[in-house]
């Protein structure tokens, strides 16, 4: 029982940096997303290209590639110092998962139909006002499914960090197993359930709260 | 000179003419509709004067004010833009309401939304006549109070009007079509549009709906209205036209009143488009 409560501690010692991975992810991303998602929609073609292919290079490699280029990249090819392992994975997490927020937000403003920006427009509505007040609520209703599942993604994501070492769920869970312990492995399962249980009942919440109306 | 004056309109999709020079004049609180079959650049020339699309050339005024002149509007800034499209309104075939608003709100919308220009207009003024920060502020105050009763109230009356006050908290999803189309008329109404321009309202109504928002348009008639309305209704256009004019590939063929244009067409292709109407709603009939 003792080394049950010793595990827990040391577990939940894990999740709070895995929780924190998550939500400074979360909070970057979001906005970065939509920053990037105007950038591929712009008619400036330069731009354009760039964050497309920008949008490809991250998406087309994986997380844990990026991870380590982030971390070890500016060490050794400039000889600098290596930055904090948690900085490291706020920024590979950041630019990964905003190159696929910006898709998804992409795919949600162009399929508002045309009409809907001509209205505002005959309407004398400013472009700020249209994209605020006519467009962006029924974006955010139709991105609400795609959108928690790459969140929760993010949630098992996290667990990449162990590849940098930082001290997240999984790697505290990982060192009994030094011990002969393998159930502390099995006993992550058990905060990234819940963790995801909660996420599921949010974004359940935020569909319903937007169903009253359809576009 | 015409209130409404459009001159050699020109444009060009790709390689494609959809207008080859229209001329067009409507009087203030005219009535006038566009016929034609699909494709003679009806929807496009409504779009030109509601600037949506800009004419490749082309001149318009409105009210002896050009709006309007050659290609002059390319550099042309959003706010004037804006403004010059103030002038018109439009009612879409498909509605285009706002889905999260309810009725009202979808009305009341764009007005208020164009309160926070008058607000810095005001501004501007008290400023220029010289009042302190604190009494600009509670001047400011009363004036926004003042606009927002102002276009509440007026979002009911319009809702009266076309036979919507019980709807005015539903949300469109719960509308049908014909009362969808019903308050798009009244979001329209609510900014005073000088021309009111219509792009086949019913065509995407069930045929037992059609008549609601027919009834409603002509009752829009008078006062001084001035409307531009694309159908494919002719019945409904002889009954409420002031003018008609039929569109053929792009260039107007033909225009006159009512009466001339259903009961003497003289272009052969006025002749055939009339008969063609006339044999599919005779079999519809059937």
């Amino acid at each position: 029982m003792n080394n049950f409560w010793s595990v827990t501690a040391s577990l939940l010692e894990g999740f709070w940096v895995t929780c924190a991975i998550f939500a400074v992810t979360l909070v970057l991303a979001l906005p970065l997303g939509l920053i990037i998602a105007f950038g591929a929609m712009s008619s400036f073609k330069p731009v354009k290209a760039v964050v497309k292919v920008f949008i490809w290079v991250i998406r087309g490699t994986p997380l844990m590639l990026q991870l380590l280029v982030v971390y070890y990249g500016p060490a050794l090819i400039f000889h600098w110092d290596l930055m904090p392992r948690f900085i490291a994975t706020i920024v590979a997490f950041v630019i990964n998962y905003a190159c696929y927020f910006a898709e998804i937000y992409r795919g949600g403003i162009e399929s508002i139909s045309k009409g809907q920006r001509e209205a505002g427009q005959v309407l004398g509505m400013t472009k700020t006002q249209i994209f605020f007040k006519v467009i962006l609520l029924q974006v955010v209703k139709r991105i609400v499914p795609p959108m928690s599942n790459e969140i929760i993604t993010l949630v098992k994501d996290t667990s990449l960090a162990r590849i940098i070492l930082v001290e997240e769920l999984l790697k505290a869970a990982q060192e009994f197993t030094a011990w002969g312990l393998m159930w502390p492995l099995f006993y992550t399962g058990v905060f990234y359930l819940l963790f995801v249980g909660i996420l599921t009942l949010v974004f359940r919440g935020i569909e319903k709260k937007l169903d009253y109306f359809r576009s | 000179m015409s209130y409404l004056e459009l001159v050699n309109f020109n444009k060009k999709f790709g390689q494609t003419e959809v207008l080859k020079g229209i001329d067009l004049k409507v009087e203030k609180g005219e009535v006038v509709t566009v016929i034609g079959s699909s494709g003679s650049g009806k929807t496009t020339l409504l779009r030109c004067i509601n600037f949506l699309e800009r004419p490749d050339s082309g001149r318009m005024s409105l009210d002896g004010e050009i709006l309007f002149d050659g290609d002059g509007i390319k550099n042309e800034k959003e706010t004037e833009l804006r403004e010059k499209r103030l002038n018109f309104g439009l009612v879409f075939q498909s509605f285009n309401l706002f889905p999260q608003y309810n009725v009202i709100k979808n009305v009341t919308l764009a007005p208020t939304l164009l309160l926070g220009t008058e607000v810095k207009l005001l501004k501007k003024s008290l400023k220029a006549e010289g009042l302190q920060g604190k009494e600009i502020k509670e001047r400011i105050k009363q004036y926004k109070e003042k606009r927002k009763t102002e276009i509440e109230n007026d979002g009911i009356k319009l809702l009266e009007k076309t036979g919507l006050t019980e709807k005015a908290k539903a949300f469109p999803c719960e509308l049908s079509g014909g009362q969808q189309q019903r308050v798009a008329i009244a979001r329209a109404l609510a900014l005073k549009p000088k021309v009111l321009c219509f792009d086949e309202p019913t065509s995407a109504l069930d045929p037992e709906l059609t008549g609601e928002v027919l009834k409603v348009i002509k009752s829009l008639k008078g006062d001084d209205r001035t409307m531009i309305i694309v159908t494919h209704e002719m019945g409904f256009a002889k009954g409420v036209s002031d003018k008609v004019v039929f569109m053929s590939g792009g260039v107007i063929e033909e225009e006159g009143t009512p009466e001339e244009i259903f009961d003497n067409p003289k272009s052969a292709k006025l002749k055939a488009f009339l008969l063609n109407i006339g044999d599919k709603e005779g079999k519809e009939s059937v």
